[in-house]
């Protein structure tokens, strides 16, 4: 895959009033790549984005999507990208294929074959109800098939998991990595560590309308986090713990001596999450 | 433009949907027309008669009049409350001027005015172009009357009716006429509910944001809900004008031109009332205001002595009263210049509001 840069963001600031939402914030994303950008509410992370789909002009600074500017090209540039919300704007009295046929007429797009866009998120024997007896799982699916009505090359997914059951929410991921494997670039907002650690290449982390910091979820984890070994075991009857540093060059020596004096219930080796890294970094949770 | 019609025929798509719109659009309609036939074509009107007076020395003397013009207008406060238990109010004026005036804007259905000034008495009949003939045969009979009993014989004068503006006398308009208009007024507010609604709906369920994340600008956006507006409320509106027999051969095309103008000015009201609006209470609340204020001018048609200066601060004064002119006094689009200028600016107004409010909303 070429590191080609499809999106890039350069030292955009925005302000509500007196209120700093967005502070001068850099980043750039190559194509078929996944930014996972992670912040707790208010952080900036909904600004952010409705700067880099054009619904807000920056303050300062510039967002070049496809090599053109937002500001300056915006409905050409929102011709290559889909968004997906985590409200549910959907209309609600259509089905879910004259959703995607409408949104696909605005692209220029006629005889949207919607079929195997329903059926790559799991709706395709409901194309035909209205979306307002949808389930909240089946009506985020179909947002993240109407973002993909235009087939294109810039994705943004705002929470798209977020409080959904199982199988929606793998349903979404799976379709991220496929448009991640067709080279498209996806910008991902989430709370969802887990989901951030799986799907993305870099993830960035925003507080307080700052990039904290920004790398890949490995390189962040080397940095940040600390590699332990945990042993449990049983130590006169009682059950007791032993927390090991593998940066520690006694570590296996100590482990030897557990396992010869002791009767060991399990250990296991532990490294840092991204959730604990964001704690020691901007000392707040996510949520 | 082709993303502006996608919008459209999803837009009369939806509203053909709404269950709401459908009933109140398609349903008061068939009610207005079936109350419409129903009421009397018969006309039992109250009308206000101006009065002015004045009398000189010279003529006091010269007929007797002892207590001069005080005793006069003493006399006939006297008559006017007799009349006014048979349907007729009197309304001093000071001047002629005054009086003129008064008959011009409606506050008085026509007035009479008394100068007998040497030997040379004079008495003249104000009417407006919209007073009908009976009205100004009752006003020389009750002036003949009145200068009798001042003076015990026929009064020495000619009787003059002057009309202000165009004369439409020989005209009584059944009620069921009048009302026309205030139905048709009925219709376009109707559209506050109707574009109103879907504005809100866009804007609450952010279906207008994910609209503008694709290559529609809030352009074709605020073009495609115009046209979507001016084209439900015309149409409803031509519906309406039908059923109730408003269009003949020579209104059409003056009533299609005021029901364009009208679904255009309700389409910027709506603009406000939908972008103001947070949810379906909260916008059948904010658009009652609207609602009863540009409806109010609808009722100088059906009492004409409602009419006062104030309604010309209202815009729709100035779609209805050109047409009430044309649809039941033969009236013409040309005698209404005026009128569409300040309807043309109001209009702009209300886009310009409603654009501004819109973009506020959708920022």
């Amino acid at each position: 895959m070429a590191s080609e840069t499809t999106l890039a963001a350069e030292g955009i600031a925005y302000t509500y009033g007196d209120i700093l939402a967005v502070d001068h914030i850099s980043f750039q994303v190559n194509r078929g790549e996944v930014l996972g950008f992670l912040g707790p509410n208010g952080a900036g992370k909904t600004t952010t984005l409705k700067i880099l789909i054009g619904l807000l002009a920056p303050r300062e600074g510039s967002v070049t999507i496809l090599g053109e500017d937002m500001v300056k090209n915006r409905e050409k540039v929102q011709a290559h990208i889909g968004v997906c919300f985590e409200e549910k704007s959907l209309y609600e009295d259509m089905s879910a294929v004259a959703n995607l046929r409408f949104f696909a007429s605005l692209f220029g797009i006629k005889d949207l074959g919607t079929t195997g866009l329903l059926e790559r998120v799991g709706l395709p024997e409901d194309r035909k109800d209205r979306v307002a007896n949808y389930s909240k799982g089946m009506k985020q699916r179909l947002m993240v098939a109407r973002a993909m009505v235009n087939q294109p090359q810039v994705l943004f997914l705002d929470e798209p998991t977020d409080g959904l059951d199982p199988v929606s929410s793998e349903a979404i991921r799976t379709v991220v990595q496929e448009e991640k494997a067709r080279g498209v670039t996806v910008f991902l907002t989430t709370h969802d560590m887990m989901e951030a650690d799986k799907l993305s290449d870099h993830v960035a982390f925003i507080n307080e309308g700052r990039i904290v910091a920004l790398d890949t979820p490995e390189n962040l984890k080397h940095q940040y986090g600390k590699r332990v070994l945990k042993i449990r075991f049983f130590e006169d009857g009682e059950l007791a713990e032993e927390e090991l540093s593998l940066e520690d060059s006694q570590v296996g020596r100590r482990v030897q001596e557990i396992l010869s004096a002791y009767d060991v219930l399990d250990m296991h080796t532990e490294e840092a999450t991204l959730e604990d890294i964001f704690i020691q970094l901007t000392g707040k949770k996510l949520k | 433009m082709k993303r502006v019609f996608a919008i459209v025929r999803k837009d009369l798509l939806q509203i053909l949907r709404n269950r709401f719109v459908a009933v109140i659009s398609v349903l008061f309609i068939v009610i207005f027309a079936v109350m419409y036939y129903l009421l009397p074509s018969s006309v039992d009107e109250v009308f206000k008669m101006g009065f002015h007076l004045e009398i000189d020395a010279e003529a006091t003397a010269e007929y007797g009049l002892e207590g001069g013009e005080d005793e006069v207008a003493a006399m006939l406060s006297e008559a006017g409350k007799e009349e006014a238990e048979e349907g007729l109010e009197l309304v001093w004026a000071e001047s002629i001027e005054d009086l003129e005036r008064m008959v011009e804007d409606g506050e008085v259905s026509a007035g009479l005015s008394f100068v007998v000034s040497g030997r040379e008495p004079d008495m003249v009949l104000y009417v407006s172009s919209k007073t009908p003939e009976e009205v100004t045969d009752a006003g020389e009979a009750i002036g003949s009357e009145i200068g009798y009993a001042l003076i015990g014989y026929e009064f020495p004068a000619d009787f003059k009716a002057t009309v202000i503006g165009p004369d439409m006398a020989g005209r009584q308009i059944p009620m069921k006429d009048r009302l026309r208009v205030v139905l048709l007024a009925f219709v376009f507010l109707l559209e506050l509910y109707s574009l109103g609604n879907l504005l809100m709906e866009e804007i609450q369920r952010k279906t207008a944001l994910a609209l503008l994340i694709t290559p529609v600008t809030l352009r074709d956006f605020v073009s495609a809900k115009a046209i979507t507006g001016i084209l439900n409320t015309f149409v409803l509106g031509l519906l309406a004008a039908l059923l109730l027999g408003a269009l003949s051969a020579n209104t059409w095309f003056a009533i299609l031109v005021l029901l364009f103008l009208g679904a255009v000015m309700m389409v910027g009201v709506a603009f406000i009332v939908g972008a103001l609006s947070r949810d379906f209470i909260s916008m059948a609340m904010i658009s009652i205001i609207p609602l009863v204020v540009l409806l109010i001018p609808g009722f100088l048609v059906i009492y004409p002595g409602f009419n006062s200066p104030i309604l010309k601060a209202i815009p729709t004064y100035w779609l209805l009263e050109p047409l009430n002119g044309i649809l039941n006094y033969g009236m013409r689009l040309s005698d209404y210049t005026m009128s569409f200028v300040y309807l043309v600016l109001f209009i702009m107004g209300f886009f310009v509001l409603g654009f501004v409010i819109l973009r506020r909303r959708l920022a």
